[in-house]
């Protein structure tokens, strides 16, 4: 059945919503048309899916996004304590540093445990939460 | 107190409104219905956010219990739709007239 593997990755992707409502409608429409279509029309089929996956990915990136922005406080607070605790352990751990090397250190603790917080805390919700 | 946002229609999906007026269709017809105007990898995306408007509301087709696939989704225009539509047209006629004949 056309469509079947890229059902499988589209929903690894992009949120369950999303591909309910964007992507999985392309995807039947395809199989529907393909029992019939000669080769440029199964061509055009996937082409039409593949456009519709990259306009659900933006629209989820930018949902997503929008979500990260209002809780830019919290996730900053997050990744600021964790970065404080291991850099609290290393100064411990490591005598006679010089203060470019501890800042160096620093920034260094605070950018993983940014990547980390960000991972870990990638919202879930939808866009359409916080619309009006 | 909320603030409320007037809803918009653009253009593209005013043509699906027009489409779909006179009945419910699949996402794959409209394209076809569309001469052109609406493509086939982003009708669904227009769709997915008109519905999140209430412009449309869709559900998945009945099908055999042994049919193999994807369901195909069904779209049909809703009321507001409609209504938000009809008063788009006469903003845009009401804008279009000059000052004179305005009066």
């Amino acid at each position: 059945m056309p469509g079947t593997w890229f059902a499988t990755f589209a929903r690894r992707v992009i949120h369950a919503e999303t591909f309910e409502f964007v992507v999985a409608p392309a995807i039947a429409d395809l199989q529907f048309e393909a029992s019939g279509a000669g080769y440029l029309e199964k061509t055009r089929g996937y082409l039409g899916v593949w456009m519709a996956l990259w306009g659900a990915l933006c629209s989820d990136v930018g949902g997503d996004a929008r979500v990260m922005c209002a809780d830019t406080g919290i996730l900053a607070g997050l990744a600021f304590m964790q970065a404080s605790y291991y850099a609290g352990m290393l100064m411990l751990a490591l005598e006679g540093l010089t203060i470019t090397r501890a800042l160096m250190i620093l920034l260094g603790l605070l950018t993983v445990s940014l990547i980390v917080t960000l991972f870990c805390f990638w919202p879930t919700r939808r866009l359409r939460a916080l619309a009006p | 107190m909320a603030e409320s946002r007037l809803p918009s229609v653009s253009a593209t999906e005013a043509v699906v409104l027009n489409l779909l007026e006179s009945g419910e269709r699949f996402g794959l017809e409209l394209v076809n219905a569309s001469a052109g105007r609406l493509k086939r990898g982003s009708v669904y995306v227009t769709l997915s956010r008109m519905e999140a408007k209430g412009f449309v509301e869709s559900w998945q087709e009945e099908r055999a219990p042994k049919a193999i696939g994807l369901p195909r989704r069904l779209y049909r225009a809703t009321a507001y739709g409609l209504q938000v539509r009809d008063a788009y047209v006469l903003l845009r006629e009401a804008l279009a007239l000059k000052p004179a004949e305005a009066q």
